[in-house]
């Protein structure tokens, strides 16, 4: 489409580049002052850069913990997560494609109609459900608090997301390559693991990076289903400094804090921006 | 070829799928079927007993005030985010399909906001709204609109529209990434045909564009008003309703407060039950509306 724009155009362009970068830069500069400049107001750079900051905003600062242990904590649980995801719904999605049995579709629609369920409305059920499942030795307090609770639960709400895109990709996947593979011997496994993931790659990836940053942001189930200040995820963590350092002093500090949890998703999506608009595309077209 | 069931591809293809669908029906298909059952009892605390109640929740509902208020801000969000939102999502996603002098860099922007933890979102804005240090006042000020300078989260007047307008920040990006699927999916030729009658930008736009983009306008709008009654992580962190005397209140928070506070069970899960039927409701509205008119 060749249009020429003309040059008032650029001034909500650039406006809305300003709102979107500006509180990145802003938060970059700040967060290597002292509280006193802080207060003195927003637009003088430091004078001297309090390096400290992000060391207090990692380790804790006079009795407060710091964002380190919850750093940790959302590592552990985004990367088992998201590879138990993508092993669980790529097994399911791959069955429900290419093994069409009686009911095979009801399933598969049973599967993507979740991602039109409202979390909250399961939400009581569901922390009373895995407050009262007790196994002794591997959960003798249930499964609140608990990180295989909270692992099994972001892989089963992320299944509908997961299946759907997934389903896209491997319906593309050509039947007769499976069967072809199947004449020259290889089992059921071998075909699955060895021709169809390596082809169901680009999926894998697009689901993968969605996945990623969606637990690694996810903020009511943890609020829900942890309580134990241990066991909090970054944006747990995150919450619960901003929500205490309100009544403290050390907003140099806060500002590290906030910027070492955006780093982390600056850096994914610069790096994964084509896939993140598939998934993204793909999701919301759905509905 | 015979017709012989292949017991090794029935066991596998089992195999597949039980991992996914024990973890799918335990954990998230049987507590929402669940939920409509604890609905119906009276239940609070842990310990205590579910005693079947019938509809007495939903009744107790019709007649509680705070959540009727709750529900007029989740409609006052909606309404909110739907002004800041809808038009300068098509008008973005309408000019970024130009080519456009530092188009890249712009289209290279736009989602960013939309992969930041709503915590940092909420976090980052309280910042922004600091009364003391924060940007928007400093802003103002510099501008000569010091007289506009306010303590925007600590006002019951300003809280709900401040809290929207990141909201807005947060996902603008997503509805011009919508838009922009619609128009590229407008053929060109359609365009040129239009441009070869003499149409100019503008005409094309409101005349041709916007009216091929209306399945995605009704799209927005069905997301927008589920996001505005689901909205409860920004509120909860940036202005709980117990610091804003109620002025923030939205149906999740309240839902919230029931439920995992107060262990009100059996009334919280009617609150979502009842904001789960708003949702449908309105979407099939929607839907039906839009196809007549």
């Amino acid at each position: 489409m060749h249009r020429r724009l003309s040059t008032w155009s650029y001034v909500p362009l650039c406006g809305y580049a300003l709102i979107v970068l500006f509180p990145l830069v802003w938060l970059t500069y700040t967060s290597l002052k002292s509280t006193p400049e802080i207060f003195l107001g927003p637009w003088a750079l430091p004078r001297a850069p309090h390096w400290e900051n992000f060391v207090h905003a990692w380790q804790g600062s006079s009795g407060e913990p710091g964002l380190g242990p919850y750093f940790l904590n959302s590592v552990v649980i985004t990367g088992v997560s998201v590879v138990l995801i993508l092993m669980v719904g790529a097994a399911a999605t791959y069955s429900l494609t290419h093994y069409r049995f009686r009911g095979s579709e009801l399933i598969l629609n049973l599967f993507t109609s979740g991602m039109a369920f409202p979390i909250f409305l399961a939400a009581v059920p569901l922390f009373l459900l895995l407050n009262q499942t007790r196994i002794p030795g591997l959960a003798p307090k249930g499964f609140t608090n608990h990180p295989v609770g909270l692992v099994a639960v972001y892989v089963a709400y992320s299944l509908p997301f997961t299946v759907f895109v997934l389903s896209g990709f491997f319906r593309a996947l050509p039947r007769e390559l499976g069967e072809a593979a199947r004449v020259d011997g290889a089992g059921h496994f071998a075909v699955f693991h060895r021709v169809m993931m390596p082809l169901a790659r680009p999926g894998l990836i697009v689901a993968g990076v969605f996945n990623v940053i969606g637990i690694w942001n996810e903020y009511p189930l943890a609020l829900v289903l942890l309580s134990d200040r241990e066991r909090f995820t970054l944006p747990l963590g995150l919450a619960q400094i901003t929500q205490r350092q309100q009544y403290s002093v050390d907003f140099g500090s806060l500002f590290a804090a906030l910027l070492i949890v955006l780093l982390p998703a600056f850096a994914v999506y610069l790096a994964f921006q084509r896939q993140l608009r598939q998934g993204l595309t793909a999701g919301a077209l759905k509905g | 070829m015979t017709r012989r069931r292949d017991w090794n591809a029935v066991g596998f293809a089992a195999l597949l799928l039980t991992p996914g669908l024990l973890l799918y029906g335990l954990l998230v298909l049987w507590p929402m079927e669940q939920a409509f059952w604890v609905a119906l009892h009276r239940w609070r605390g842990l310990s205590g007993r579910m005693t079947f109640v019938g509809l007495e929740n939903f009744v107790a509902m019709a007649g509680d005030e705070k959540l009727r208020v709750a529900l007029g801000h989740n409609l006052q969000f909606f309404l909110l985010s739907l002004c800041l939102v809808l038009p300068a999502a098509i008008w973005f996603a309408n000019t970024l399909s130009g080519e456009i002098r530092g188009g890249e860099f712009f289209r290279a922007l736009y989602l960013f906001p939309n992969v930041v933890s709503i915590v940092a979102v909420s976090t980052l804005w309280m910042f922004i709204y600091n009364p003391n240090w924060g940007l928007l006042n400093a802003s103002l000020k510099a501008v000569g609109l010091g007289g506009a300078v306010t303590t925007w989260l600590a006002d019951p007047r300003t809280v709900l529209p401040a809290v929207c307008v990141s909201y807005a920040w947060y996902a603008l990006g997503f509805y011009i990434l919508l838009f922009r699927g619609g128009i590229q999916g407008i053929s060109t030729e359609i365009l040129e045909a239009a441009a070869v009658d003499g149409a100019t930008g503008s005409q094309v736009f409101a005349r041709v564009v916007l009216p091929l983009l209306a399945d995605f306008v009704r799209l927005s709008v069905i997301y927008l008003f589920i996001n505005a009654l689901n909205v409860f992580s920004l509120v909860w962190i940036m202005a709980p309703p117990s610091g804003t005397a109620g002025a923030t209140e939205v149906s999740l928070t309240f839902l919230f407060q029931k439920g995992f506070i107060e262990q009100q069970f059996g009334y919280a899960t009617a609150i979502g039950g009842v904001t789960f039927l708003l949702v449908l409701g309105l979407t099939s509205g929607v839907n039906r509306l839009w196809k007549v008119g």
